[in-house]
């Protein structure tokens, strides 16, 4: 189990909390984009989070492009208890 | 929706640097991420750059960690891109460390102008080398000579140039400080700046007249000290020389000859030499313009024939040996053409030889390379081979081949080069069934 920092415990977080896609998460966890993403693609690598794109119907009739949502794996629960004994994660609304 | 020019200029720069196989899902990803920021949000242009600029640092990260950095650096060294841009850039360099001061004083027809300045000089009877005239016969030429007016002798030795007294009078130089004719010293501008901090008093103690202004130029001469006399041991010389109105420069060198003639018999073969200055200020070009013209139009006509099947890998040739004599060209005027204007007084070899050293070795090496490294790129893509493999021993077998394998790094074809007494190369296309090896290349 890899040791997350802050920023992706916050991120893997911020998912479990259910924020699925790129900005949503940006606006639960209040950090820039250039800090968010590459999180992703780490949390991805570790195989705590795994990403799926929308069926392109679903964003073709709400007339916007398709997002990317993310959601977390079976190995993010250990992850995040692990990193909420360590850090002070805030409570996210559930989106869910 | 449209995307500001500056955010889109950031993302595409970004989707360059992600790596191509997630490129397209990446772009995608982040077309909806602009999408919705710039529809929730209400800040300015500012803003939304800043939010593409985090584009740069995930596609970064993607590059790092997703891809093999050393085989793309590797990757990027092999292609035919790179080694064009590498010719570009160092013409670039040259351009940026000359300011091409050279090329423009010559089209501006600087710094002699409208002055009718002619360089008095002779050749030898073999090799059409320049050396200087006696100084009896340079005082006798002022003295009768109708042609010319109030020849004046340069010489350099040992780097100080030693000159007559009428010498900057006839290039109608003005002084940066005290005066240019009489007896002493006279410094370049830079020497003046860098010892004496440009400061006049310091001058006058160092027994020096005068200072050349800053943008005094005589045939690439860039000596520091210019004395106003001559050497009493001085034999010949090279003169400048004003053309009297009504005479060209082949009627002041007829003329001459026949003064020399009457006061000695001339040897057979030698030649006075009366040349305009600015025909002689724009040698380098003349020198050098009509060779590399043949060169570039020969080494094109070269490719196309001798690679007749293959018309992209004989374009790529020509191009890269066109750009390649362009830098050769350049550097050579630009900090070469001191070597190439004229010896500056008695007989001068080195500045022959290193004129035609510059300019046979300059191209000569400019084209070896530009074979060598056209030998070992693929055939089709023009990426340079790669993985070379040695086989066999030219010294020891009779009837088989020896040499080196190379290989296209997509998967193109093959390259076989011969070794020792079999120096032909042969090269292999790979059919489709190879083509699954390279897919993720």
């Amino acid at each position: 189990m890899p040791d997350l920092s802050y920023v992706s415990a916050l991120v893997l977080h911020a998912i479990a909390s259910g924020q699925g896609y790129g900005f949503q998460i940006m606006e639960a966890a209040g950090l820039p984009s250039g800090t968010v993403y590459p999180a992703l693609r780490k949390l991805e690598k570790a195989n705590l989070i795994r990403s799926q794109w929308e069926p392109a119907a679903v964003a073709h009739a709400e007339q916007r492009p398709p997002r990317r949502y993310y959601q977390v794996t079976g190995d993010a629960e250990v992850a995040l208890a692990t990193a909420g004994r360590k850090y002070r994660l805030p409570e996210f609304a559930r989106k869910d | 929706m449209r995307v500001p020019f500056e955010s889109r200029a950031l993302l595409s720069v970004a989707s360059a640097l992600a790596p191509p196989a997630l490129r397209e899902d990446w772009r995608r990803e982040w077309d909806a991420e602009i999408w919705w920021w710039m529809g929730s949000r209400t800040g300015g242009r500012l803003q939304l750059a800043a939010h593409c600029s985090g584009a740069l640092s995930d596609a970064a990260y993607l590059r790092y960690t997703q891809t093999d950095l050393p085989g793309s650096i590797a990757g990027v060294r092999r292609s035919p891109a790179t080694c064009l841009a590498a010719l570009g850039v160092l013409i670039a360099a040259v351009v940026a460390g000359s300011g091409l001061s050279e090329t423009r004083r010559v089209l501006r027809g600087e710094p002699f102008g409208g002055r009718r300045i002619v360089v008095l000089s002779q050749s030898l009877p073999f090799m059409g080398a320049h050396y200087g005239v006696s100084l009896g016969k340079l005082a006798d030429w002022n003295a009768r000579a109708q042609s010319i007016d109030g020849a004046a002798l340069f010489v350099n030795r040992l780097g100080v140039v030693y000159v007559g007294a009428k010498f900057f009078e006839i290039l109608g130089t003005k002084p940066a400080w005290g005066t240019l004719s009489g007896n002493g010293v006279v410094i370049s501008y830079p020497a003046w700046r860098k010892r004496f901090r440009g400061a006049p008093a310091a001058l006058k103690d160092a027994g020096v007249i005068g200072v050349l202004p800053h943008d005094f130029w005589f045939l690439g001469e860039r000596a520091d000290v210019w004395m106003l006399s001559v050497p009493a041991d001085l034999k010949q010389a090279s003169a400048v020389a004003t053309l009297k109105p009504g005479f060209s420069p082949a009627q002041a060198r007829n003329e001459l000859r026949e003064l020399a003639a009457q006061v000695r018999p001339v040897s057979s073969g030698t030649a006075v030499i009366v040349e305009p200055i600015v025909r002689l200020s724009a040698r380098p070009f003349t020198t050098l313009g009509l060779p590399w013209l043949a060169l570039v139009v020969g080494v094109c006509v070269a490719s196309a024939a001798v690679y007749r099947r293959t018309p992209r890998y004989a374009a790529y040739l020509a191009f890269k040996s066109a750009l390649a004599l362009t830098l050769v060209l350049v550097a050579t005027i630009e900090f070469g053409s001191s070597w190439m204007t004229i010896n500056s007084g008695e007989t001068n070899l080195a500045a022959g030889v290193a004129s035609l050293w510059i300019f046979l070795a300059g191209p000569a090496a400019a084209l070896y390379w530009c074979w060598r490294d056209q030998a070992v790129r693929c055939r089709i893509c023009l990426h340079r081979l790669v993985m070379p493999v040695t086989f066999g021993e030219g010294a020891r077998i009779l009837l088989e081949r020896a040499g080196t394998e190379l290989m296209c790094p997509n998967g193109h074809g093959t390259l076989i080069t011969g070794d020792g007494a079999d120096p032909a190369s042969q090269w292999e296309p790979m059919d489709g069934s190879w083509r699954e090896l390279f897919v993720n290349k």
